[in-house]
């Protein structure tokens, strides 16, 4: 009794940080005292410290009746802290509200990290989303209540039919556990559940209202949303994988929807002018690559290796996204048309985001590559043959967008209307850094060792 | 020859990149001095190679799923080593007097560097990283340096061969992880990998073929060329018709060839057509060009044809002409590409018809590309006759009907280059010609030439050492 309550505790150690951070960011914003800079730094230190008490948890997978480890879910749980940091560092609250609401959504997000219970789960989907509409409405752009409010009734109809879900499976199995329930009704549902993951994660035909929450959001907190937001929802998919048998059809049907996000956002985004609505299209068309990996993943019957590759994949995308999106902050672009000509005018700047985009496109050598080649293997070795080719495709349609912008950068001259516009310092920095970071990944493969068989070793 | 000494082959272009980056207004001279430095290490590793330690065993530690940083060197890729080097330095030399940023000669070395690793890969993981970063410099520039059509150009030649590079990726991922279910090991060596038998076998072949397929390119999937070689800037049309095209010829020998003995040889009959048609088409529709560039993007499509019909003949003779072509289709077609971009250079137009009557006006302009052209369609005594000749006896021993086709293409060569040539040299200048614009070649790009001409006269009178160098690694693939 005593081992099982310690190791309780030891799970939720980062999110009693984060909980504690949130209290000391509202107590600090109340006593007026206090300036938003410290308010900032007091949020910042809180995620600092989540991510320092994630490292310290043993890697080892327990098993408790709410709660339970893995290595995918800390990886992730990383992931999605480590996304929080620039956002915190580059917002500009009013108040002391908005740092809050991000470490709220950060515990939700750790909640379904760490949850063995499809009741955790929701209540980690709730705490995680609900904070989220809320810093929606709390950016600066005039269609920001708009998003918030579509944002929040498709996020409620996800909730309501996870509910359903819930309702059907417990109705099947009898119990609540990640396990998978009998008969038609437990298939029913799974796929009721499953759908809601389909919503958070912005997978088609449940992404209607991701490009409206992307345009509207300010970039930093859309580049959140695109990488944090996005790794928790892939986590959330990936902890209804085991209640899927490997042989059934639920699996290759997840294959089949990877397949439609994968191309429907690869060719809506072609047309986009908006870049935040261009790289919301593109986050759209990524996901379907992690729906991919999820499906390998559960097709080989939660195979180790399987899981490695959907960490690299969102680790890689975590650099490759959240650096495009706060390179649009740091640039002070929103148009294609401000890109035109921009190589000549910011050398360095059209260099930092030009290889953001050959890492988004995956072209060797950058991240993005080894994510998608890590990605296309395992979804061969699960014997997805035609769901792999379409994602090629998807991938070769993806170019047309990812190329377009450099080309729009350094093969045009200036148009009617060039960025003028210089973002703060800090920003610049992260995009510099995120930019590195999505082609050191690729150069050193030797790092995609540490995501080997041995280190996913232990099956959920 | 150890790793190291293989590894620097590509890592000085590379680093040289980052230096001519930096370099500013010293970014030529940082390109000419590591190009020519790299030709010259590559002669110096012809020693190494004699004595005999071919391919040392990989002793990198493997990383994720068996893939290793491996390299390896023989004579065929060496030689195209070779062919790299020497055109990295001739597209130097030859822009010398342009007014580029230091990006256009970072771009150039990093093309190098890519194209070297390319061909010394001996893992297959680390060939197709090669094979896709040759991508990036070329797209940048063909985009940022070339004429009217660039933006467009650049993006149909990174889709098109991105599209064959899937299934290059598809393909070789399927045979890395059949050979795994059969054999239990991991690993992307080239010299380990055995192509399966079956239905699964055929996928596989035909999914990597398709990806060097569009690099040589086979008709139907050329029609990037003509856009691509048109656009760039000369010294891009150099690289690109001279080395990129190489990779697909060279991608069957060192990895279709060896790794599917039996499939490549029943595949002779659609492989021999498909080199046949190539001849014929690129011939007939170079004959209907009246851009200069375009004429000559066309006639590599029918030298490419040349060069499989002798790799696809398996014959040894066919083999070694196949290879010793492409290094000859690199130096002949590399130099016309050069001529006409001094050419445009001083008229600023590429039509046939923009000019005539050069012959007085240009005499070393004259000279040179006659001289080059006669290469071109086969005169015996230059370059190009040893490779042609060789592949088509090649293939007169394996498919002789196709062989009478590639002599009709030889024939049909002749047919289109030689009335070109005449009529920009000799031919009655229109009302718009600008061949008053045109002065004559300067010491610098005469120099140049010479050394074309002096190589393009050895190899046709003296191609032994070539091809010894060439057949040790040739002869296993005879059938």
């Amino acid at each position: 009794m005593n081992g099982i309550s310690s190791a309780f505790w030891d799970l939720l150690r980062p999110q009693a940080a984060l909980a504690v951070g949130a209290l000391a960011v509202l107590a600090a914003g109340a006593s007026r005292r206090a300036s938003l800079q410290v308010v900032k730094g007091l949020a910042l230190a809180a995620v600092v410290v989540a991510l320092l008490l994630l490292m310290t948890v043993r890697l080892q997978v327990v098993c408790l009746p709410l709660l339970r480890s893995d290595l995918l879910g800390s990886g992730l749980q990383a992931v999605f802290l480590s996304a929080a940091i620039p956002l915190l560092c580059l917002m500009e609250p009013a108040d002391e509200v908005p740092p809050a609401l991000v470490l709220g959504s950060l515990i939700g997000m750790g909640l379904i990290a760490v949850s063995g219970n499809l009741l955790m789960l929701f209540i980690g989907l709730e705490l995680m989303s609900v904070p989220a509409y809320l810093l929606v409405a709390r950016s600066r752009s005039p269609q920001a209540l708009e998003a918030s409010v579509k944002y929040f009734f498709a996020g409620g109809t996800a909730s309501a039919i996870y509910l359903m879900g819930m309702a059907l499976h417990f109705g099947a199995a009898g119990s609540l556990v990640l396990a998978p329930a009998p008969g038609p009704a437990g298939a029913a549902g799974l796929a009721l559940m499953a759908a809601a993951a389909f919503f958070k994660l912005g997978a088609v035909p449940m992404h209607f209202w991701l490009p409206d929450v992307y345009e509207a959001s300010d970039p930093e907190l859309a580049g959140f949303f695109s990488t944090g937001l996005k790794a928790a929802a892939v986590l959330f998919l990936a902890r209804l994988a085991p209640m899927a048998a490997p042989a059934g059809a639920l699996v290759p049907a997840l294959a089949w929807f990877a397949v439609l996000t994968i191309l429907f956002g690869a060719v809506v985004a072609l047309r986009q002018q908006n870049l935040q609505r261009l790289l919301a299209y593109s986050s759209i068309s990524h996901a379907g690559f992690m729906m991919l990996a999820v499906a390998a993943w559960a097709k080989q019957g939660l195979a180790a290796p399987a899981a490695g590759a959907l960490f690299f994949y969102l680790a890689a995308y975590l650099f490759m996204s959240g650096g495009a999106f706060l390179w649009l902050k740091a640039a002070g672009v929103r148009t294609r048309a401000e890109l035109l000509g921009l190589a000549k005018a910011r050398p360095r700047d059209a260099a930092v985001l030009a290889a953001l985009l050959l890492a988004l496109a995956g072209i060797p050598p950058t991240a993005g590559f080894a994510a998608k080649f890590l990605v296309f293997w395992e979804a061969f070795k699960a014997g997805l043959y035609a769901p792999l080719l379409l994602a090629g495709l998807g991938a070769l349609i993806s170019l047309g967008y990812y190329l377009g912008l450099i080309r729009d950068m350094y093969f045009d001259e200036a148009g009617p209307e060039p960025a003028k516009a210089v973002g703060p310092t800090p920003a610049r920095w992260f995009a510099l850094g995120c930019a590195a970071a999505s082609v050191l990944l690729g150069l050193t493969p030797w790092l995609m060792d540490w995501f080997r068989p041995g280190m996913f070793g232990l099956r959920p | 020859m150890t790793q190291g000494a293989l590894t620097i082959l590509w890592l000085l272009p590379a680093l040289g990149g980052l230096a001519a980056l930096a370099g500013g207004r010293f970014s030529r001279w940082i390109a000419l001095a590591v190009s020519l430095a790299a030709l010259a290490y590559g002669f110096w590793l012809l020693g190494p190679l004699r004595t005999g330690v071919v391919a040392a065993a990989p002793q990198a530690p493997a990383w994720a799923f068996g893939i290793r940083y491996a390299l390896f060197c023989d004579g065929l890729s060496l030689s195209l080593c070779w062919l790299t080097a020497f055109l990295t330095a001739a597209c130097v030399v030859a822009s010398w007097k342009k007014d580029y940023s230091a990006g256009y000669w970072a771009a150039f070395l990093f093309l190098e560097a890519a194209l070297m690793g390319v061909f010394l890969a001996r893992d297959l993981f680390l060939f197709f990283v090669f094979w896709e970063s040759v991508l990036i410099p070329m797209f940048f520039i063909i985009g940022l340096w070339g004429t009217a059509g660039r933006r467009h150009a650049a993006m149909k030649f990174f889709l098109f061969t991105f599209f064959g590079s899937i299934f290059l990726l598809i393909g070789s991922v399927a045979l890395v992880t059949l050979q795994h279910s059969a054999t239990g090991v991991w690993t992307w060596d080239m010299a380990q990998l055995k192509g399966p038998e079956g239905r699964a076998g055929l996928m596989i072949f035909a999914a990597m073929a398709l990806g060097f397929a569009v690099k040589v390119p086979i008709v139907p999937l050329h029609t990037w060329l003509p856009d691509a070689h048109t656009e760039a800037p000369a010294a891009g049309s150099v690289m690109l018709a001279g080395v990129l095209l190489k990779m697909g010829v060279y991608g069957f020998l060192r990895v279709l060839w060896p790794l599917f003995p039996r499939l490549s040889w029943q595949m002779l009959p659609l492989l021999g057509l498909l080199a046949g048609i190539n001849v014929i088409y690129g011939a007939f529709c170079a004959m209907a060009q009246k851009d200069l560039k375009r004429l000559i993007a066309y006639s590599s499509v029918a030298h490419m044809g040349f060069c499989l019909l002798g790799i696809v003949s398996r014959k040894p003779e066919g083999l070694v002409g196949g290879s010793l072509q492409l290094l000859n289709h690199g130096i002949i077609t590399g130099t016309l590409f050069l001529l006409v971009g001094f050419l445009y250079d001083r008229g600023h137009r590429r039509g046939l018809g923009d000019y005539g009557d050069l012959a007085g006006r240009a005499p070393w302009l004259t000279f040179f590309f006659g001289f080059t052209t006669l290469a071109s369609v086969g005169l015996p005594g230059l370059n190009g006759f040893v490779g042609e000749f060789m592949s088509l006896l090649g293939m007169a021993r394996t498919w002789s009907i196709m062989a009478v086709v590639g002599v009709a293409g030889v024939t049909l060569a002749a047919a289109y280059a030689l009335p070109a040539f005449q009529a920009v040299f000799w031919g009655a200048p229109g009302p718009d010609s600008v061949s008053a614009l045109v002065y004559d070649l300067d010491a610098r790009e005469k120099g140049l030439f010479w050394v074309m001409a002096a190589l393009m006269l050895a190899i046709g009178l003296y191609p032994g050492p070539l091809l010894r160098l060439l057949e040790p690694c040739l002869l296993g693939l005879a059938q």
